[in-house]
């Protein structure tokens, strides 16, 4: 029974991941590029309802310090875990429970103020046609950890620096310090914001300020403003598994501070490869959704 | 009506995208403009100042004066606190192609006396000698990145276009336009077909490149973008990537690991290719192959094919300067591989700071001339 049940949602998953594959399919990639070597995000790791097997511990450098990326002589990159969101709206048909935190609000719960909900719920209800990052616009904060093709996080210590590579979107890069600097002050709104970032036992925290309004927190069209501040903590807990929250201070859009998140998981063996949202973007009937010639 | 409303919308794109400054500007129609800021816009893709000018008849004119990026314009000194409105000041610049108050700014002149360039004009530091040696890793090999405590980028390159190495002196503006087309066959060893698909893109003053519509920079052309470019070492991985200050950011990677690369009829064609990499001795090469035909491989607009393997040479013949070298071995495009490059400068102690072409591409409708 319980086996029928999984595969049931198991299904479920792959239908609903299939909508929203093809929701930004047709919006950013009408033929998706197939990625070289057979890997890519999608397929790989078995099937969302299939069983892995277990997973290794945590992986950590000789000085203890966790390894975000793979050991030594490995390989494998972040899966963009397209589906799983911060909070859950399983009517909005753009959601993954599979992969969201089980602490998640549902959309109910999170506390938007008036304005802010009425836009999530007009972008939903415009089934989130203008979603800036189908049109290629960078992605801050959690939109980038569940965009199709995954990343990578490079941690370099000795430049006191991280550095987290997208695979999808318009294929950039974030930089995260990790000195000891604070924000400064007069930060002119980006993107991406400015990053700092430090380790706690297994878990990278990142905490950014500055963000523009020109991008949606999440792909279902959670909403931000300049006030946005997002503490970001991704916790390896098993070498197959890193745990993704991120909180939301946004006085600007919300009457307090919440937090959703979800599972990555590890692709064994997987690579980045080049995928560039702007190469299939010269035409805007694609972006708005029309059949590819 | 609908091709007049079009055009009308055309005309007045060039504020927003990011375009070639030689199809705005006269380079050949110098003006000189004194008059009071009105507005000091410190904005990407481009800062633009408006300067109240008192014509000869007594009335006021208010030009729109453009300059390159923010990035571009710190390098040379600038900062959001060069202007005020209310200031006096002189610019020279070039007048723009249609005849309307605007002007490609050069340089200004403050009440002050002091004189902000345009980094196109700023002369380069006159000599290295406070240059440090070469920075290298603990087991010896040349760093090409920043160090522990460093910051700092790689811009500034020492020729405007990939142009032979044997060519000698050819004159060209700072896009690769040249002065005179007929030095067209000098640049590099085309075939037919590519000196004249070269030839048209020159005469069209580059309009249609492709960065100008935010595709990424593969190639040489990482290594020229304005806004610079940091190279990320990763030897743990054995991995290095070339993180793109242009275009969208993007980032190249090249592994260092002693892969084979595939040959060129399986490999996947894309814009920064299948880079791998080695140390031989303090010169990095890579060798690149699997490119598209989407992309402008170099300023100036030189044509290139899927055949496109690249062999690219970087060294740190001090700790200011990164040497940069290519043979470009396209038979598609060129009659024989052939070979040039440039040097490009350090620049301390700055950061590439976030720059997306695209943010600037915002009415794609328009854009599309819908």
């Amino acid at each position: 029974m319980l086996k029928a049940n999984n595969l049931a949602l198991g299904l479920a998953a792959i239908v609903v991941a299939a909508l929203v594959y093809t929701q930004t399919g047709y919006a950013q990639n009408g033929a998706p590029i197939p990625p070289p070597n057979g890997g890519g995000g999608k397929g790989k790791g078995g099937g969302r309802g299939k069983a892995r097997p277990p997973s290794r511990p945590t992986p950590h450098w000789p000085d203890g310090r966790v390894n975000l990326g793979p050991l030594p002589g490995e390989k494998g990159v972040w899966e963009g875990n397209a589906g799983a969101t911060l909070a859950t709206n399983i009517n909005g048909g753009l959601d993954n429970p599979a992969m969201n935190l089980p602490t998640n609000l549902k959309i109910s719960e999170v506390p938007f103020q008036p304005w802010a909900r009425a836009i999530y719920d007009y972008r939903q209800a415009t089934t989130t046609k203008d979603d800036p990052h189908v049109r290629c616009k960078p992605s801050g904060g959690p939109r980038m950890f569940h965009t199709p093709y995954g990343f990578e996080i490079i941690d370099e210590p000795e430049l006191k620096r991280l550095y987290i590579l997208g695979v999808g979107g318009p294929h950039t890069w974030r930089v995260i310090y990790m000195d000891g600097r604070e924000h400064p002050k007069n930060l002119e709104p980006t993107f991406t914001g400015h990053q700092v970032g430090h380790l706690e036992g297994d878990s990278l925290v990142i905490d950014s300020v500055g963000f523009n309004e020109k991008f949606w927190l999440t792909r279902e069209g959670i909403p931000s403003t300049e006030f946005l501040h997002i503490t970001e903590r991704f916790t390896r807990t098993d070498y197959d598994t890193l745990k993704y929250e991120a909180t939301i201070d946004d006085p600007g859009a919300y009457t307090a501070p919440w937090t959703g998140g979800w599972l990555i998981r590890w692709q064994p063996n997987e690579e980045m490869y080049e995928y560039v949202c702007q190469d299939n973007n010269r035409d805007v009937k694609h972006m708005y959704g029309g059949p590819r010639n | 009506m609908k091709t007049f409303v079009s055009g009308m919308v055309l005309a007045a794109l060039p504020l927003l995208a990011h375009h070639s400054f030689s199809a705005e500007y006269d380079e050949k129609k110098p003006v000189t403009l004194k008059g009071t800021v009105s507005k000091f816009d410190w904005s990407n893709p481009h800062v633009f100042f408006y300067l109240d000018v008192t014509d000869s008849s007594g009335k006021i004119v208010n030009w729109a004066l453009e300059w390159e990026s923010r990035i571009e314009l710190k390098r040379a000194g600038w900062s959001q606190d060069s202007l005020k409105v209310g200031d006096t000041v002189t610019v020279e610049g070039s007048l723009a192609r249609d005849g309307s108050k605007q002007a490609e700014g050069k340089s200004v002149t403050l009440a002050s006396g002091k004189k902000l360039s345009s980094p196109n004009e700023a002369q380069a530091p006159k000599s290295n000698a406070a240059a440090k040696p070469t920075p290298k890793w603990p087991d010896g090999q040349v760093r090409l990145g920043i160090g522990p405590g460093e910051l700092g980028y790689w811009a500034s390159p020492s020729a405007a276009s990939l142009v032979e190495n044997t060519a000698g002196n050819i004159r060209m503006n700072r896009e690769g336009i040249l002065a005179n087309i007929a030095d067209a066959g000098k640049v590099a060893p085309f075939q037919p077909w590519a000196k004249g698909l070269y030839e048209y893109r020159q005469r069209n003053l580059l309009k249609d490149d492709p960065m100008a519509s935010c595709l990424p920079p593969g190639g040489p052309r990482q290594f020229q973008v304005a806004n610079g470019v940091e190279i990320l070492e990763q030897p743990e991985r054995k991995r290095m990537f070339v993180m793109s200050g242009g275009g969208n950011r993007n980032w190249r990677l090249i592994y260092m690991d002693g892969r084979e690369q595939p040959k060129l009829e399986d490999a996947t064609s894309t814009y920064f290719g299948d880079a791998v990499g080695k140390w031989d001795g303090a010169t990095l090469v890579v060798n690149t192959l699997g490119f598209n035909e989407r992309f402008w491989f170099s300023n100036g607009g030189l044509p290139h094919t899927e055949a496109l393997k690249l062999t690219e040479r970087f060294s740190r013949p001090d700790f200011n300067t990164l040497k940069y070298e290519v043979t470009v071995d396209d038979p598609g495009a060129y009659t024989r591989p052939w070979t040039g490059g440039w040097t490009l400068r350090w620049v301390p102690d700055q950061e590439i700071e976030e720059y997306f072409c695209d943010d600037y591409n915002r009415d794609q409708e328009h854009a599309e001339g819908k």
